[in-house]
């Protein structure tokens, strides 16, 4: 009788919501990579894939409605900065299975970037995404700072990496069947990386400086 | 696709309040409607002293039902609650200083005025058209519904007294089954009259006997609205939760009987209907909640609201404070019955929310005539020439 009257908390849901959201780009971003590597049938990969990115939509739009509804039922009792900043992380991760779906669009277009001259590098950053995603996922689900200051400035490392790759095929002789997709494919893991940082940058960053990571302006270095 | 394991949990929050503090707010709440009741019980006592010229007085007042109509508007336009309002009414009719019938129409007057907490809550999104468009109509929707059931039932009420024959019918078949309500001699009935009789024996023995209805009405009123405060602050912070799970389930599954009981259940709940419906206007200007999908839920508030009535029908020595209190809910259910089941009546209300939402964002003007002119001029009017 009395649990009629125990108290609940929304954002609590929303983060939970959050999580599975990230595990779901786990999910894509594996189903994209199989697509493209050829280690999967595309139309398989993209039924499947497709299911996975309209969960997380529909997901993203729960959380928005869920967090108005907060707002609104708690007045000034809640706490206004975490509720933007759910936003916002709901935004990025959402963003982080369209890049996959953009991966998975190199696949469908006809792309196999397996067994090429640069096979080795190509596999050696899918696994460092692959894993940078379930690194954010635990982080941000522990909202576990010193893991967040850990991984960034990696994720902004990698980022550059990306960045000299991208350029590189840019201005490459090689033919566009061969430098295109792969100039999209490192700017797609660049933009996935760099949403996975923004999702970290809400562990420890004050909701003005959400994507803005500095370790001296981080809430629990200040 | 690879198992990826157990999925980690979010990270563990706190909830807002813990069950210490959950408990000692139903505690609180439990406390302040025992003082709710003895606050009626007050009213009741100390209107019943102030002898038949004053009853015939207000009776007088009030005895065409187009005024007692704009008293009830009034009345809770003023303390901005009807809650507030139709316990008074209660304790006036359990007092003998108010026939139902003519209580009846207050009572109805008390549903429209009730309306202009959230019609003042949809002006805080004036500054965005499209915001304010939808956030007016979600408020006057409200207003509609009751207007559109006042204008069908009130004549029917003075014509052949429906309204207040059902709620006596009903009233009869409460009193069958337990007949310790109006019968005066309840346990729960002492213990509310123990303190305003101890009241009234201190006020005779400090020889203000000539001033004991006039002090017993004050105290009565002052501890209605503080109850009344106290229970709907205490019960929104520990059904926040629930009103929260019970929104988004409206949001999720959409109009329907299950919004309605949504909308009765959270204003049973926090004893105040605008909470409810101010929860609405927000989320329709928002857009994430339709006009439609709303409206259930606002007729759902304006059932919930009369437990209150209902509630303060236990304090009351006479069986005519239950017929009152029944009638309140018999008027909201007659309502409900006439508009919402037929989709091209239930349409009424809510296309004349529409419109006027429109015409509020094309005239800025329109907006201040209609809260003014509806809640305060007209029932100013209406008692003035009446």
């Amino acid at each position: 009788m009395f649990s009629i009257f125990r108290d609940s908390d929304q954002l609590e849901t929303v983060e939970q919501q959050l999580v599975e959201m990230l595990t779901n780009c786990q999910d894509t971003f594996r189903l994209a990579t199989a697509a493209v590597f050829g280690e999967m049938d595309v139309t398989e990969a993209g039924d499947l894939l497709d299911a996975v990115d309209k969960n997380l939509n529909r997901t993203e739009r729960a959380i928005r409605r869920e967090l108005l509804v907060h707002g609104t039922v708690r007045g000034t009792e809640v706490d206004q900065g975490l509720m933007l900043t759910y936003m916002s992380v709901a935004k990025d991760i959402e963003r982080i299975g369209d890049y996959c779906k953009n991966i998975w669009n190199l696949a469908q277009m006809g792309v196999n970037l397996s067994g090429g001259f640069d096979n080795d590098e190509l596999t050696k950053h899918c696994e460092r995404v692959a894993d940078l995603i379930k690194a954010a996922l635990d982080a941000f689900a522990e909202q576990d700072a010193e893991k967040v200051h850990k991984l960034i400035p990696g994720i902004k490392d990698d980022a550059q990496h990306y960045d000299r790759h991208l350029i590189e095929f840019v201005n490459s002789d090689l033919p566009g069947s061969v430098a295109a997709p792969r100039a999209l494919f490192y700017r797609y893991i660049k933009r996935i990386s760099a949403h996975l940082a923004n999702v970290l940058s809400s562990v420890v960053m004050p909701v003005d400086r959400l994507d803005f990571y500095k370790k001296s302006k981080a809430i629990d270095t200040e | 696709m690879e198992d990826t394991g157990a999925q980690p949990e979010g990270p563990t929050r706190k909830p807002f309040l813990g069950l210490n503090e959950t408990a000692a707010r139903l505690g609180l709440a439990i406390f302040f409607l025992y003082l709710f009741l003895v606050g009626v019980k007050s009213l009741e006592i100390g209107i019943s002293s102030f002898g038949g010229d004053f009853v015939d007085q207000v009776f007088s007042n009030v005895a065409n039902p187009i005024a007692g109509l704009a008293a009830g508007v009034l009345a809770t336009v003023l303390v901005q609650s009807s809650s507030v309002t139709t316990a008074t009414i209660v304790g006036l009719v359990g007092a003998g200083v108010l026939p139902v019938e003519s209580a009846v129409p207050m009572v109805m007057g008390a549903n429209i005025g009730t309306t202009v907490t959230n019609t003042l809550a949809s002006l805080g999104h004036v500054r965005q058209s499209a915001y304010f468009q939808r956030a007016f109509s979600a408020a006057t929707v409200h207003d509609y519904f009751n207007l559109l059931s006042v204008a069908i039932l009130l004549p029917l009420e003075v014509a052949f007294g429906l309204i207040s024959r059902i709620a006596i019918r009903f009233a009869d078949l409460v009193a069958g089954i337990l007949p310790e309500i109006g019968s005066g001699s309840s346990p729960i009935k002492s213990a509310i009259g123990a303190p305003v009789s101890w009241m009234a024996e201190t006020i005779e023995s400090l020889g203000w006997s000539t001033a004991e209805g006039a002090i017993l009405l004050i105290v009565g009123m002052g501890l209605i609205f503080l109850a009344l405060w106290m229970i709907t602050r205490q019960m929104k912070a520990v059904m926040s939760g629930r009103i929260e799970n019970a929104i988004n389930g409206v949001l999720s599954k959409g109009a329907g009987a299950g919004a309605l009981l949504a909308g009765m259940l959270m204003t049973i709940a926090v004893q105040s209907s605008s909470i409810t419906t101010s929860i609405l206007v927000p989320l329709v200007a928002a857009g994430v909640l339709t006009l439609r999908n709303a409206f259930p839920v606002t007729l759902g508030a304006n059932l919930g609201t009369t437990a209150t009535a209902l509630l303060a029908s236990i304090a009351a020595d006479s069986p005519d404070a239950l017929v009152i209190a029944l009638a309140h809910v018999t008027f909201n259910v007659l309502g409900i019955l006439i508009f919402y089941p037929w989709p091209r009546l239930r349409g009424i209300p809510i296309l004349l929310a529409e419109r006027t939402g429109e015409a509020a964002v094309r005239h800025k003007s329109i907006v201040a005539a209609y809260v003014i002119g509806l809640f305060i001029l007209t029932p100013i009017a209406v008692l003035l020439i009446t």
